[in-house]
């Protein structure tokens, strides 16, 4: 009983991570029709920002991860900005094209990251202070996991206060709602997408960091969470904030326990089958807004 | 008498907080060249796509000749016999004029049958091409087709799936006044030996051509009855003068339905 | 073939009014240069190609080929119907298995030194009989079955329960990935039946002929050509069939296509389907002339560069992306020889180009030139100028190539 009970735990910091990934993932699909494959890779350069703010720049792990943050933040940020403007942007609305496209960049950045770190995995410590864990009930939460899932509702609450209150939040929310009628209306449609951009390539950095926490931090890092992330667009629904945390807990859940109770291999086909049985109920995802558009 | 050909009652649609068709009854009968006019968002082409499959009834019961057809997918409608166009004519591009009919000729085809070559133009196929114009665009790829012309495909693809009912969504918008009299002929011929419903805002085109109007308006049946009876009407008057007036900045004077002089701009 | 001729003949005659009306199908001679074409190359692979290369090239051309027909399959499913299916590699698999579980027993029921009738890997894993899900692929007639028959299932299953909800695009190209990433899981993850991350390996013998002699690695080299030609004019016929054109107008306006009276839930399955089984062949064809099949040739980045040998060929074309599988893959053999990592990064590269340069891909390259030239050609006779409103049939369009940026 122990035992599943404390799959909860595990399960929830998975949908954290995902969540962080997926919201960049789903905000750039859904407001400008673009699937980016990179997202992955991003990943992978925010866990190696953590990385290095300790193997290069020789800091305190204490607080080094604290420093991470941001800074991969602002360089996966800007490394988005850079595909969006370089690339991507004149792909909008062609998803197929873009998805193949940026898995080109990805493969790209994988193979950089192989040649300046070297292909096997390296070693990032956690801080001393995340060392541990509290009992609860019965339910061993590690600190580690703690601070994935406090780190994933700081930013969901960010991400909910800048959508909903602030300006250029509400810019984005017209542009991915109806980006015709937002642009005849005076939005800078441009601009609001390459601000997404940022955004949800910073919060793949963020998904990063987090992830040298609970796994190994490789070349291929990203790659292996980008699939899932995707899934979690599928099943949480475009453009919606509920439909995409939900759906990373579900499908963190879903992982944690299919993989406790039979093994790590059948995980992934359980949690397929799953999702094509979710489908057939909800094939438009969790909340879905209906259009008339005839294609 | 026998049925009706199509029969609606009671049909209603709700989209959330909206209620596009608020329980509408109407009958068509075998043979019958039947308009259907209203201002914008009187639910016309909800209706059409309630008959065609595309938006399933909140509540209502569709017949089509003796048979309850709600609730089935729209190709199995097509398949009872009721075929339609579409507003924004829709046409596949790639693909050439003749093949787009000769898709649509075929459709009772099973997939070994459609997996054999094309072998030549079947009568079928040809008989549309002359009669809709467009024997010489044959191999032209439809997206090189003017406006009218995609029309004038639309039609020919209803045509060539020899339905029992046909439903035109506003078949001459846009279109300029020669083409318009020329699909005006087209319906004229067609309605000869087809039933046919016509949603369609073009008041000149409505008198020449529409022997019964049903008028709807706010998702309910307004009045039915011939063109003049239905000009004569003042609910009809008050809904479409009223309406013109208020939504008069928007510039949407298609809807207006007394003076035909400037139904010109397409 | 002789069946529709005579169809042919018994149709009625036109009428006087669609006598008139041009025919744009290509003429009897166009159509037979097709086939034609496909003779003469297989005649060339299969006599002049041994003069140049030694066996271990020819087998390596052999290998492209199996990706060229993988490609065929991508073409239809993607170029045609619209459905980027970023998962071939698990149909690839499926078919590869299938026939390397056959040659797997075959090795073992010869081999005396075998415990318990079972390959060393189930031995090592502690398993004493032989698992229910090996048994019939003992016989060789099941296991070229299931070659094709499994994929084929598999991806009508998936297909059909996906299309009926009218999930598509990209959604379709997710779980496409996400099956992919899950097979191989399975695959690794399952040893005592799949082997894990080895695979299968060392095919001694099929039907009790000896694989590794070289009369047989030749009958496999014909049989590899005369597969990929075959499964070449299989798809051509099924493009250039109405079921070819009705594909194009689902993935064009798959919602259109229902007000035609079609299904096109069946339309994308068949397709689907079809293209399943060819990469299931193609699977199975790898066996023998690479001797292993492993999860690392089936995952998420072999699927997606299958896809990129399309893209770069020429989705729209099949022909096209036949020998886009072939010259990419002949480029990754040249270039990985002489640095590994610089592959990758070209290969990186190519994505970029390919979809920004040339969607069309070297098909539409090909096309656009000599449509370029014949106009010349005919402003030159004509003394007139180029028709500029002449439109080559490869314009790029589809549910992902819809139009001008927005």
């Amino acid at each position: 009983m122990d035992a599943i009970l404390n799959q909860v735990p595990i399960g929830i910091a998975i949908g954290a991570v995902l969540l962080l990934a997926a919201l960049g993932l789903n905000f750039t699909f859904g407001q400008m029709g673009v699937i980016n494959m990179a997202h992955g890779e991003f990943m992978m350069v925010g866990a190696y920002t953590a990385f290095v703010t300790h193997a290069w720049f020789d800091l305190n792990p204490d607080y080094a991860l604290l420093l991470a943050v941001p800074a991969a933040f602002a360089l996966t940020g800007l490394l988005g900005l850079a595909l969006e403007a370089g690339v991507i942007r004149h792909f909008y609305g062609r998803p197929l094209d873009t998805l193949l496209l940026t898995f080109g960049v990805g493969l790209v950045l994988q193979q950089i990251a192989r040649d300046v770190f070297g292909a096997p995995n390296v070693d990032v410590p956690a801080p001393a202070w995340l060392a541990g864990g509290v009992d609860v009930l019965g339910i061993r939460l590690h600190h580690a996991r703690l601070f994935i899932l406090a780190l994933a509702v700081l930013c969901v609450v960010a991400i909910a206060y800048y959508l909903n209150r602030s300006r250029p939040g509400r810019q984005m929310r017209a542009v991915l709602h109806n980006r015709d009628l937002a642009a005849i209306t005076g939005i800078p449609t441009r601009r609001v997408d390459a601000t997404t951009f940022f955004l949800g390539s910073g919060l793949a950095g963020i998904a990063g960091v987090a992830l040298t926490l609970i796994g190994p931090t490789g070349p291929t890092l990203g790659h292996n969470y980008i699939v899932d992330a995707f899934l979690v667009v599928v099943v949480g629904g475009l453009g919606q904030l509920r439909g995409t945390i939900l759906a990373a807990l579900a499908l963190g859940l879903l992982n944690a326990f299919s993989e406790f109770w039979t093994d790590a291999s059948l995980a992934k086909v359980i949690v397929f089958v799953a999702i094509i049985g979710f489908l057939q109920a909800r094939p438009q995802g969790m909340f879905t807004v209906r259009s008339r558009a005839l294609t | 008498m026998t049925h009706p050909l199509l029969s609606l009652s009671g049909v209603r649609v709700v989209f959330g907080e909206f209620t596009a068709i608020d329980g509408i009854d109407l009958t068509v009968d075998e043979g019958e060249l039947r308009f259907l006019i209203g201002p914008n968002g009187a639910g016309k082409t909800t209706l059409v796509d309630v008959v065609t499959g595309r938006t399933r009834p909140t509540s209502g019961t569709v017949t089509f000749a003796g048979q309850p057809i709600h609730g089935r997918g729209e190709h199995r409608i097509v398949r009872a016999g009721i075929g339609r166009t579409f507003q924004t004519s829709v046409v596949f591009e790639e693909l050439t004029v003749l093949e787009n009919i000769d898709l649509a000729a075929h459709f009772r085809l099973g997939p070994l049958a459609l997996l054999r070559r094309r072998r030549g133009v079947t009568p079928t196929v040809g008989g549309v091409l002359e009669r809709t114009g467009l024997a010489p665009l044959a191999g032209a790829p439809a997206g090189t087709l003017s406006h009218g012309q995609r029309q004038w495909l639309e039609i020919a693809m209803l045509l060539a799936q020899g339905p029992r009912l046909l439903l035109l969504d506003e078949p001459v918008a846009g279109m300029s006044h020669t083409e318009r009299e020329r699909t005006g002929e087209l319906l004229t011929e067609i309605a000869a030996d087809h039933t046919v419903v016509v949603i369609e805002h073009d008041m000149e085109f409505l008198r020449r051509y529409a022997r019964d109007v049903t008028v709807l308006h706010e998702g309910r049946v307004l009045t039915e009855g011939t063109v003049s009876q239905v000009q004569a009407d003042p609910r009809v008057q008050e809904v479409y003068l009223g309406r013109s007036q208020r939504t008069a900045t928007v510039g949407d004077e298609r809807d207006t339905l007394v003076p035909a002089a400037n139904n010109e701009e397409g | 073939m002789t069946a529709e001729d005579t169809r042919a003949t018994t149709r009625p005659a036109p009428t006087a009014a669609s006598a008139a009306i041009p025919d744009p199908r290509p003429t009897p001679l166009a159509r037979a240069r097709d086939p034609l074409t496909v003779v003469a190359l297989v005649a060339a692979a299969l006599l002049v190609l041994p003069l140049f290369l030694d066996q271990f090239r020819l087998n390596l051309f052999a290998q492209y080929l199996c990706y060229a027909i993988v490609a065929i399959g991508i073409a239809l499913a993607w170029g045609r119907g619209g459905m980027l299916t970023l998962g071939h590699g698990v149909y690839f698999g499926l078919g590869g298995y299938a026939l390397a579980m056959h040659l797997t027993l075959a090795r073992v029921a010869e081999d005396p030194m075998a415990q318990g009738g079972l390959p060393d890997f189930m031995v090592w894993s502690g398993l004493e009989t032989l698992p229910l899900l090996w048994r019939p692929f003992a016989n060789p007639a099941f296991a070229l079955f299931a070659v094709v028959a499994v994929p084929g299932l598999v991806a009508a299953l998936l297909g059909w329960s996906v299309f009926r909800q009218r999930v598509r695009g990209a959604y379709f190209a997710i779980l496409n990935q996400a099956l992919a990433a899950a097979f191989v899981i399975l695959l690794v993850g399952q040893q005592h039946l799949t082997g894990g991350t080895n695979g299968l390996t060392d095919f001694p013998t099929f039907a009790g002929n000896d694989l590794y002699s070289p009369e047989a690695q030749w009958v496999v080299y014909v049989i590899v050509v005369v597969t990929t030609a075959l499964v070449y004019l299989m798809f051509r016929h099924v493009a250039g069939s109405r079921y070819g054109s009705l594909l194009v107008a689902v993935r064009d306006g798959e919602d259109r296509v229902r007000f035609l009276g079609y299904n096109p839930t069946w339309v994308k399955t068949l397709a689907y389907a079809l293209s399943a089984m060819a990469a299931g062949l193609a699977g199975a064809l790898f066996v023998p002339v690479m001797g292993i099949i492993s999860p690392e040739m089936l995952g998420v980045v072999p699927s997606i560069t299958f896809v990129l040998a399309v893209a770069i060929g020429g989705r729209y074309s099949i022909a096209g992306a036949a020998v886009g599988a072939v010259v990419m893959n002949a480029a990754q053999t040249t270039f990985s020889e002489s640095f590994a990592g610089g592959w990758i990064y070209l290969q990186g590269l190519l994505f970029v180009v390919v979809i920004v340069f040339a969607p069309r891909g070297l098909a539409g390259v090909v096309q656009s030139t000599t449509a370029a030239l014949q106009r010349a050609r005919r402003a030159r006779a004509t003394g007139g100028t180029p028709d500029s409103t002449h439109r080559t049939s490869d314009t790029p369009q589809g549910t992902d190539a819809s139009g001008s940026p927005r």
